[in-house]
């Protein structure tokens, strides 16, 4: 697996879990780092913007900031489980 | 997009595959999970292709499950705390807001050891629920909020520790701290 491809399967494992709630992208790249992995926040976003390009997560602006966070799509679900599940 | 495994185990779809890992985990002999696929039309397995499964692809979905069960928990935890606090009175959206706010603090801590640790004193349980609860209460102030909970957060790193045990000048501290946070009193 490329390193782009760890990278997203990290992104849709984490928001997977916990959806339908929303995560930053500073966050997804804490939780990562927890699990000994060693991206950096700017690949997590890169990644972030790629999967959202993909219509497999949704980018959300939090009201009165501008603060993106992001949840799975439901072809987001669809493709973890299909992939990685 | 992704260079997955490619073996006979991998390849099977994703309700078959979890199949599989569930009898895998339940301790289920390798005969009987190569009967339970004949029987689902997958052919030409061996004893050798669920060792190898057992030992690769098989530990990384027993991890990956470890890690959703305790996102799960969570999730229903902050979604449990918003919802019987008056949240049948907020718009969906603030609750989900409210909610991932709260999965966001939970994700710092054991849940279980804090639960373990207040299953015990469910009035605190109670009074530190609510606090946390109030922040979702009617006209949702994101920052306000989020520097509450940030706040409180700091006050249950006391709770880390599950050896420790709270006093009663410690367990009023909490209490009062995030109430004086939120303006309650």
């Amino acid at each position: 697996m490329s390193r782009p491809d760890e990278i997203r399967k990290e992104i849709l494992l984490q928001l997977y879990g916990c959806r339908p709630l929303t995560r930053a992208a500073d966050r997804i790249h804490r939780d990562a780092k927890k699990e000994g992995y060693d991206y950096s926040l700017f690949e997590i976003k890169q990644e972030l913007t790629f999967l959202s390009d993909e219509g497999l997560l949704i980018r959300i602006t939090e009201p009165g900031t501008t603060a993106a966070v992001y949840r799975i799509h439901a072809n987001g679900v669809r493709h973890y489980e299909e992939k990685y599940g | 997009m992704s260079n997955r495994r490619k073996g006979k185990i991998a390849s099977l779809t994703f309700e078959l595959r979890t199949k599989v890992n569930t009898m895998l985990r339940d301790g289920v002999k390798y005969s009987a999970v190569i009967k339970f696929l004949e029987k689902n039309d997958v052919f030409g397995l061996n004893e050798q292709n669920i060792t190898n499964w057992h030992q690769g692809g098989y530990q990384e979905w027993l991890k990956e499950q470890e890690r959703l069960a305790d996102m799960q928990a969570k999730r229903e935890f902050a979604f449990e705390i918003v919802r019987s606090n008056e949240g049948s009175k907020l718009h969906e959206a603030n609750l989900h807001l409210a909610a991932s706010q709260l999965y966001e603090v939970l994700t710092d801590f054991d849940l279980q050891d804090l639960k373990d640790l207040l299953k015990d004193e469910p009035e605190n349980y109670a009074a530190i629920i609510n606090s946390l609860a109030k922040l979702s209460k009617g006209h949702l102030d994101l920052r306000k909020y989020q520097d509450a909970v940030a706040k409180a957060q700091v006050e249950l790193q006391k709770l880390r520790d599950p050896k420790q045990k709270l006093s009663d000048t410690d367990r009023l501290a909490i209490v009062e701290k995030v109430d004086e946070i939120l303006g309650i009193k």
